[in-house]
């Protein structure tokens, strides 16, 4: 057995002899380091965050903040972790310690009240505070969901705060300046990021595994077809928290480089399935319009710091986000087995409820968006919360227009069905018609009857389906206005 | 100095400690040796359990004990009708083998680490003889019964005017009338902190650190269900990770999780999940309610009829007193009707949630005010105004303090509330319609009698002042530091306050606002206490300059005593002199006015903007200007985050809150985090709170009254007024979900 180790606050640590699947909070919290709190163990409030040293966009390293409650501490193996300990800078004994200018913005401004919410927060904070070039979008006027000083917003919608309104908080946020010349942790970043590490951590008979390559990962998921593949584990971490589920044999392939690419070719994109959504998010910037109006509202920018898009299709959820989206952009899959790999049309992926037509030993390698891309596109996602809400029903369009005629529909669609669903009468009935009121109310009446979906406590069977419709008269309304305006 | 201690600006002094992570709480405590606890609830809604398999559990690795009511932990049941109870519910766990409700704790598994215990928990078989629950609140209202006086006034309280024969007579001759059926679904308080115990036991007895609001309560209460003389048990609450309510009470776990650690010989933590919080800890309950306005044309209310129907939890205690606590008083009328009713329900146990009573009594009323203004085409202010009550209806008391009206007008002023559209669904802005509405708020000043605080002068010339309140982040530390700092002349920083520890002096604990009216004037009164002590020591003690003087010759002002003669020592040079280490007195908070000849209350006038997508009907708040009347401010930054925090829960109560309960099962379907949805950042407006500063000297000496609960009464109401402005579609069935505004 090799141990695995991990750097918490400047501190190297062995992390046995924990059992595989003990996530990095429990990790930190028994180690008493118990500033980082469990609020719920799911993903859902952000009081686990941490910051953890990854390769960087702009720079080398960025530190980015993750949910603790989530990722499994063997998956830290040769990574540099900081928690809000960590942050401050201890006095001579005796004396107090110096605030990190995050955590004094927070005390001063009232950003604590019963302060359990807190260190989560100084952590998604901190690492908005790092993030290079949030200085460069800074202006003084600031706009809904940035400060003055360039602090998106975003960066806390995953956590969550019963106390104090969150004003105090987006107050504190928004008054942090930039980081000092010899701040460390601003320094860390123009270094390299820590290298992935191979680890094979076994305990108690179970076994965490990372890999060097793909080819090495393939032939054990071919040895193993038991083993659970992990990539942010966002979805992974609940089911062993709240459904208790364990594996004997976990492989992660959150830091493959195979999987880890993101290339612009001239008749497609391709996206590593292992790119977490943040990342993806960062290095398009934007080239993918209904990619980049997707993720924002996906989740919170704690959980896009670690989800992936290969997970996302992993889980083969009939809610996920990504695939109405990839379905209008007609993407296709890239699976690869230890026997060679085969694209597959995402349209063609899904054949079952949670079941698609990836065999045992198979991974999602990458996902291909074919270009160029429709003109005309939206994404609309229903929810009850306006973030850090699953959808209730989500609608994609891709669509080409020319000349007053729809010459292409693409529309996918989650949460009506058993799988994400391409809505084909709806698109029929567009194409080849002119882009007219009388056209969209027609597709709008189809696509309100796609799928049956489901009543519940979120919202009624009758309001999801009327919403797909709304959507398609929505997009109508606002090309025709900004055609006229 | 003082100035700046008290009033606009102080940081809350525990901020650092709580931002670096250093803030312990009881889940953070990890005594050696320690064991863990998980529970086992139970899976049917009603019935008995007939057996418990324990045997696999017990043969799983690391499992020391399982217990269930056929191996149960020894509780006594005298404490669960004493008055001295702070017990949640009206039974203890494992006494017995009957579920009265889903989720119920019917075993407790202790082992070596959490993981085992849990596992062992899912191994432990147990077998129930079930019965069909009372789950489901629409059924159950016609069943509804009388639950006896409220405030000390019938449940059904007619109020009025001569010859007149009832409220219907008086509604019939009322040509306007307005108003309608309100509903709202059970809520939690779910305070972000899980609920979390430690149980340690010595040859002094038993420590438990519990996440409570009330150390001392609770204390008396683990005592008497274990047995064990009160001086043996001591309750920790450093730091509590929000309340609201759900940390009031002793709920069952403690009381196993103490009783195992004693069998077991070693310490026991238990922290229950999430899920489990929603069946194991106090709910609010649901509430059913009808209010109908009757008004003249000119908008004088001529009748106010407020019926409301609670449920109740047949595991107790509390539930949601909505009409007597605000359609009793709040407006003028000639005739008055409030009445009161509950309906029983195999429901997880029912308990005070932020504003009981207030919350949904206040969504009803100042509805039916709005729907009332709407038939009148009148401003919603003016109604309110040509309303205004200055003495308590069928009482002819008047208030302490009340300046409600300043609240209206100065709200609407800085809200610019004469800019909203009489006509509903008039305004909009490309694809967003916009609303306005407005909702006045009122909650009892509270202030426990008996409340008690010590300082201490200490040789170091510090101070420290102690009670046994806690702080769950209302900045009662802060407020207790200041007020004592100010009373001193001192800095603020050389004034420690101790919390959250049941040996210190007497305290309820933190709760019902009524945290600074009660501890801080018990605070202001021990320093003045202390500073007597220090002058009768300086006059005492031999080696002292002041030896023998008449202690009235002596002055205490800002940290040094003087006397005649030009004798002056600051009081920790003058205490190190004469090797004493301190000086200390305790002292209480003076009983609360005669309820004859005032009524309390705090009020406020709540403004909000709303933006309804014509498209979706998605909703989204733009801001809220809210005006309190709430007496002194002790600290504006804590008291502004007290409000904005209230706010955000009428927020939850208007779009999102609401637990879904089974009827069948009377399981709750989203016990979590995910489904059990809280307001997020960026639901929350921006907010303008101001502070009216009429402090409030019939009250108490200080002129402060509560503030904790406020935000949160009116503000649903707000947000129901503004979404109808804003489209035209009154919801009068909580939270308002899309798909209720859609169509
Ligand atoms: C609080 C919270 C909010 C969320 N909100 C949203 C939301 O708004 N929208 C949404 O769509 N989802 C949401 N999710 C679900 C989840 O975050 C996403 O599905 C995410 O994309 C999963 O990615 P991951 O890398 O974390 O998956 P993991 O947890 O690592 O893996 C999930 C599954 O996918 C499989 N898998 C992973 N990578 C691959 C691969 N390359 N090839 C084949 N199989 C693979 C794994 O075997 C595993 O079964 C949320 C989750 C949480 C906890
Ligand atoms: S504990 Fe709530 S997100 Fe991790
Ligand atoms: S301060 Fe209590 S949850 Fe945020």
């Amino acid at each position: 057995m090799v141990t695995a180790r991990i750097t918490v606050n400047g501190k190297e640590a062995s992390i046995s002899p924990v059992a595989p699947h003990t996530t990095a909070l429990d990790f930190l919290r028994e180690r008493g380091l118990t500033g980082t709190k469990e609020g719920c163990a799911e993903g859902e409030c952000g009081a686990c965050s941490v910051l953890v040293a990854r390769p960087g966009v702009n720079k080398p390293t960025d530190w980015v903040a993750v949910n603790a409650c989530l990722v499994p501490v063997a998956a830290l193996d040769g990574q540099e972790v900081v928690t809000s300990e960590g942050l401050a800078t201890p006095g001579e004994p005796g004396t107090a310690s110096t605030l990190h200018p995050v955590q004094e913005e927070m005390a001063v401004r009232g950003g604590s009240q019963c302060g359990y919410c807190t260190p989560g927060f100084i952590c998604s904070m901190a690492a908005e505070y790092y993030r290079p070039g949030r200085c460069a979008h800074a202006d003084s006027e600031g706009d809904a969901e940035h400060g003055p000083n360039g602090f998106d917003l975003h960066a806390l919608s995953g956590n969550l705060c019963r106390c104090t309104g969150y004003r105090p908080i987006r107050d504190a946020a928004y008054a942090v300046g930039d980081p000092a010349e010899d701040d460390p942790l601003a320094r860390r970043r123009e270094q390299a990021p820590p290298a992935p590490v191979a680890t094979e951590y076994t305990q108690d008979g179970r076994t965490f595994l990372r890999k060097d390559t793909l080819a090495e990962t393939l032939r054990v998921l071919s040895e193993r077809p038991d083993a659970v593949l992990v990539a942010g584990s966002t979805d992974w971490g609940v089911e062993v928290n709240i459904r208790s589920r364990r594996a004997d044999c976990v492989v992660a392939l959150d830091r493959l480089s195979e999987l880890r690419e993101l290339s612009v070719e001239s008749d497609h994109i391709e996206i590593g399935a292992a790119l977490t959504l943040t990342e993806i998010e960062r290095r398009l910037d934007g080239e993918v319009p209904l990619l980049a109006e997707l993720f924002p509202q996906f989740a919170s920018r704690l959980i896009r710091n670690s989800a992936t898009l290969g997970g996302n299709l992993g889980t083969g959820s009939p809610i996920g986000d990504s695939p109405p989206v990839l379905l209008a952009l007609e993407a296709s899959v890239v699976l690869a087995h230890a026997d060679g790999e085969r694209e597959v049309p995402l349209a063609d992926y899904f054949t079952g409820y949670r079941q698609s037509v990836r065999r045992p030993g198979e991974l999602i390698r990458a996902v291909r968006v074919p270009l160029p891309l429709s003109r005309v596109t939206a994404f609309h996602k229903i929810a009850k919360r306006r973030f850090d809400d699953i959808s209730s029903v989500a609608v994609a369009f891709a669509l080409d227009i020319e000349d007053g005629i729809v010459r292409k529909a693409r529309i996918g669609l989650g949460g009506v069905a058993a799988t994400p669903i391409r809505a084909r009468a709806a698109e029929e009935a567009l194409e080849g018609r002119p882009w007219s009121a009388e056209t969209t109310e027609a597709a709008a009446a189809l696509l309100q009857a796609e799928g049956t979906p489901m009543s519940d406590h979120r919202a009624s069977a009758g309001y999801r389906s009327a919403m797909l419709g709304q959507s398609l008269l929505k997009l109508y309304a606002q090309t025709t206005e900004a055609v006229s305006s | 100095m003082t100035a700046e201690i008290l009033g606009r600006g102080r940081a809350r002094v525990e901020g650092p400690a709580k931002v670096t992570g250093a803030a312990k709480y009881a889940a953070d405590l990890h005594p050696s040796g320690l064991a863990y606890g998980y529970l086992v609830l139970a899976t049917v809604g009603r019935g008995t359990v007939t057996a418990v398999d324990a045997e696999a559990a017990l043969a799983s690795p690391g499992v020391l004990a399982v217990y269930s009511p056929f191996n149960p932990l020894k509780l006594y049941g005298g404490i669960v009708h004493s008055d001295q109870s702070f017990l949640g519910q009206n039974w203890l766990p494992l006494q017995d083998a009957e579920v009265r409700h889903h989720g119920q704790i019917v075993g407790l598994v202790v082992a070596d680490t959490f993981e085992q215990a849990r596992r062992g928990a899912a191994l432990v078989r147990v077998v129930y003889d079930a019965r069909p629950p009372v789950a489901d609140f629409a059924a159950a209202l016609p069943n509804a019964v009388s639950p006896g006086p409220i405030n000390g006034e019938p449940d059904v309280l007619d109020l009025l005017a001569p010859g007149v024969p009832s409220i219907e007579a008086a509604l019939a001759a009322a040509p306007v009338r307005a108003g309608g059926t309100y509903t709202q679904p059970p809520k939690n308080p779910v305070p972000l902190e899980p609920h979390a115990t430690v149980a340690v036991w010595d040859q002094a007895g038993l420590t438990l650190h519990l996440g409570t609001q009330a150390a001392m309560p609770s204390a008396l209460t683990v005592a008497a269900a274990l047995g064990q003389d009160p001086a043996r048990v001591r309750v920790l609450s450093e730091h509590v990770g929000g309340g609201f309510g759900g940390k009031l009470y002793t709920w069952a776990h403690p009381l196993l999780t103490a009783a195992a650690a004693q069998a077991l010989g070693r310490p026991v933590k238990t922290v229950i999940t999430h899920e489990q919080m929603f069946s194991v800890t106090g709910n609010r309950t649901p509430v059913h309610q009808t209010v109908e306005l009757g008004a003249s044309a000119d908008g004088a209310l001529q009748a106010v009829k407020h019926e409301a129907v609670s449920g109740l939890s047949t595991s107790g205690l509390i539930f949601e007193q909505a009409a007597h606590t605000t359609s009793r008083y709040l407006y003028k009328a000639p005739n008055i009707h409030v009445a009161q009713k509950v309906a029983m329900l195999d429901a997880p146990p029912s308990t005070w949630m932020r504003a009981p009573g207030e919350e949904p009594g206040s969504f009803a009323l100042e509805s039916a005010m709005d729907e009332l203004a709407a038939k009148l085409n009148l401003d919603p202010v003016e109604l309110r105004l040509r309303n205004y009550s200055t003495v308590v209806p069928g009482r002819g008391v008047p208030w302490s303090s009340k300046h409600l009206d300043e609240c209206y007008r100065l709200g609407a002023a800085r809200f610019g509330w004469n800019r909203r559209a009489q006509r509903p669904g008039s305004v909009r802005e490309g694809d967003w319609l916009i609303g306005y509405g407005m909702a006045s708020a009122a909650y009892p000043g509270n202030q426990f009698p008996y409340t008690m605080a010590k300082v201490r002068l200490r040789a170091d010339g510090g101070a420290e002042v102690s009670s046994a309140t806690a702080d769950l982040g209302t900045g009662m530390r802060t407020v207790l530091s200041s007020v004592v700092a100010e009373r001193l002349g001192l800095p603020g920083e050389r004034v420690a306050a101790v919390l959250g520890d049941s040996v210190l002096p007497m305290n309820y604990g933190a709760f019902a606002s009524a945290g600074t009216a009660s501890t801080a004037t018990a605070a202001r009164a021990a320093a003045s206490a202390a500073v007597a002590q220090l002058v009768q020591v300086a006059v005492q003690n031999a080696a002292s300059p002041f030896h023998g003087l008449d202690p009235k010759d002596v002055v205490y002002a800002e940290g040094r005593l003087t006397g005649p003669g030009g004798l002056d020592a600051a009081f920790g040079e003058l205490l190190t002199r004469i090797d004493v280490s301190g000086v200390e007195a305790q002292d209480g908070s003076a009983p609360p006015p005669d309820a004859r000849n005032f009524a309390v209350h705090s009020f406020g006038a709540h403004f909000c903007e709303v933006r309804v997508h014509a498209w979706t009907s998605e909703v989204r708040l733009r801001r809220f200007t809210s005006v309190i009347d709430a007496g002194r401010i002790v600290n504006e930054r804590t008291a502004r985050s007290q409000i904005a925090g209230g706010l955000v829960f009428g927020i939850g109560q208007a779009l999102f809150e609401g637990s879904v309960m089974e009827p069948a099962s009377g399981r709750t379907a989203n016990a979590n985090l995910a489904e059990y949805l809280i307001p997020v950042n960026a639901d929350v407006p921006v907010f303008d709170i101001q502070f009216l500063s009429h402090p409030d000297t019939n009250f108490n000496e200080f002129g402060a009254r509560g503030i904790g609960e406020l935000g949160t009464v009116g503000s649903a109401a707000a947000i129901a007024n503004a979404l109808f402005n804003a489209t035209g579609r009154r919801v009068r069935d909580l939270p308002v979900t899309v798909d209720k505004l859609f169509g």
